[in-house]
């Protein structure tokens, strides 16, 4: 617990260092102006030092010769490093107080005012410093770990496919510093490839270890078993045996995609997620809607599926709801809005449409992941 | 914005709820409605006054009707907005919760 006393007064330095001494604060510094002050704290000549002097509360008279005090204060709570030091006033003048407030002390003691006030005063001082230094450094410590954990989420996303019959181009817009959205593709074999996109119930942390767990499983399940009704009965089963004994409702929205670029077909999933869009030349877009209901609800389930055909070229888009929902509207008109848009932008290469589609997910408050699947 | 207002009869409950029902809500429905509504055998859930229901309030609403129907009550879902019906359809509460719930 380390103090400061800034005063021009020689006799008042030695007062306020005797009384807290004698109260057991045994690290106190002294200093005869307001520049040998910032000097002491690592800020004369305008500097604003990298780490703070270990201060947690200053002691300042306002009327000194040079700089007064509230200039010194105002410099001080203007420096990073040290908005949160407490600075506490020493004064004989009220007319002073509008000032020095202004200037960001958080309290005053009067010149000659009893020992207990002064007493009283610093600690309630210092314990809100500590406080507050717990506070930061917990916040800085959550921070670290939320971009670490967003870092981390981000390397189990697949990097973009790109062969001669088909490329697979994503973006992920985080609106937390993790989420719930989570997108999969793979190579089955020669001819076919799994695409998924899943969207977990809820924001940030929680919906991210959903995710994540059920990220683990996919690889080894669209391998296994690749046909979508088993892998939308396999998902459904995994999560409600994962997190069926929650009191919390967990669940998932998904749609996921077998395609066959030999027999130029696709089969395909979509529980309870907004439909997927699939645009062929000159063609209107066809809707890929609900097959059943979202994952993880209900322990048994129909595991339905659907399939289509494609011939020459077109790109399948699938998004989150987060791309196309605002609050209090229709959820079926952005819906609408999206497939306009991105009807109208078609035919750029697949990596600029994911991009320009992006920006259409930018400022959202919820999540968005946006994946397209070029075939040709 | 969350708010709510029970009309109790004899062995009606009606509940409407009013604003966006999302995450923030589930504390009033869990601690503030729910123990007083399962005392009633017949619920209605009337959501007149709901504009907005996100992926939390749709498993809010799901756990609900699904504790109060365990618990032996009939559980009625009333008066649902356009905008929140869409958003109904697409998570399909009505494949989930069976026809009857609605009215």
């Amino acid at each position: 617990m380390s103090i400061l006393i800034v005063d021009d007064s020689m006799m008042n330095l030695a007062y306020f260092k005797q009384v807290l001494s004698e109260a057991g604060y045994s690290a106190i510094e002294t200093a005869s102006s307001a520049e040998q002050a910032l000097e002491r704290l690592g800020m004369s000549g305008g500097r604003v030092p990298r780490k703070a002097a270990a201060f947690d509360l200053i002691l300042l008279d306002i009327v000194m010769p040079d700089m007064d005090g509230i200039e010194a204060c105002r410099l001080i709570k203007e420096c990073p490093p040290y908005t949160d030091l407490p600075i506490i006033f020493l004064t004989g003048d009220r007319r002073h107080f509008k000032e020095a407030f202004g200037a960001g002390g958080m309290d005053f003691i009067e010149k000659g005012a009893p020992e207990y006030e002064l007493l009283a005063r610093v600690q309630s001082a210092i314990r809100l410093k500590k406080e507050t230094d717990i506070r930061k450094s917990r916040e800085i410590g959550l921070v670290k770990e939320l971009q670490l954990a967003k870092r981390v989420q981000k390397t189990v996303l697949p990097p973009p496919m790109i062969e001669p019959g088909i490329e697979i181009h994503a973006q992920y817009i985080q609106s937390d510093e993790v989420s719930g959205d989570m997108f999969y593709w793979t190579r089955i074999d020669d001819k076919r490839c799994g695409v998924m996109l899943i969207d977990v119930a809820g924001h940030g942390l929680s919906s991210a270890l959903i995710s994540m767990s059920v990220r683990s499983l996919l690889d080894g399940m669209v391998k296994r078993i690749s046909d979508p009704s088993e892998v939308c009965l396999e998902l459904n089963k995994q999560v409600c045996s994962l997190f069926g004994g929650s009191r919390d409702s967990i669940y998932l929205t998904a749609i996921y995609l077998l395609i066959d670029q030999e027999a130029r077909e696709i089969r395909y999933f979509n529980a309870g997620h907004p439909p997927g869009l699939f645009f062929q030349t000159d063609r209107k877009a066809h809707y890929l809607e609900n097959t059943g209901v979202p994952l993880g609800i209900r322990k048994t389930i129909e595991g339905a599926s659907g399939v289509f055909h494609y011939e020459g070229s077109g790109k399948i888009l699938l998004y989150t709801d987060g791309l196309v929902e605002t609050p209090r509207q229709s959820i079926r008109a952005g819906i609408g809005q999206l497939e306009q848009y991105a009807s109208r932008i078609r035919y750029l290469p697949n990596d600029r449409f994911t991009e320009k589609l992006a920006v259409l997910g930018q400022g959202k408050s919820d999540d968005v992941c946006i994946v397209s699947i070029q075939l040709n | 914005m969350f708010a709510y207002r029970i009309d109790q009869n004899e062995d009606e409950v009606v509940v409407v709820f009013e604003g966006d029902l999302d995450i923030d809500s589930s504390e009033v429905l869990e601690e503030d409605i729910l123990p007083v509504v399962s005392e009633y055998p017949n619920i209605r859930l009337n959501f007149g006054e709901v504009y907005f229901v996100d992926s939390s309030g749709i498993g809010l609403i799901i756990r609900t009707v699904d504790e109060l129907r365990e618990g032996g009550r009939s559980v009625k879902i009333q008066n649902v907005r356009p905008e929140v019906l869409e958003v109904f359809e697409l998570l399909q509460i009505r494949e989930i919760l069976g026809e009857e719930v609605f009215e």
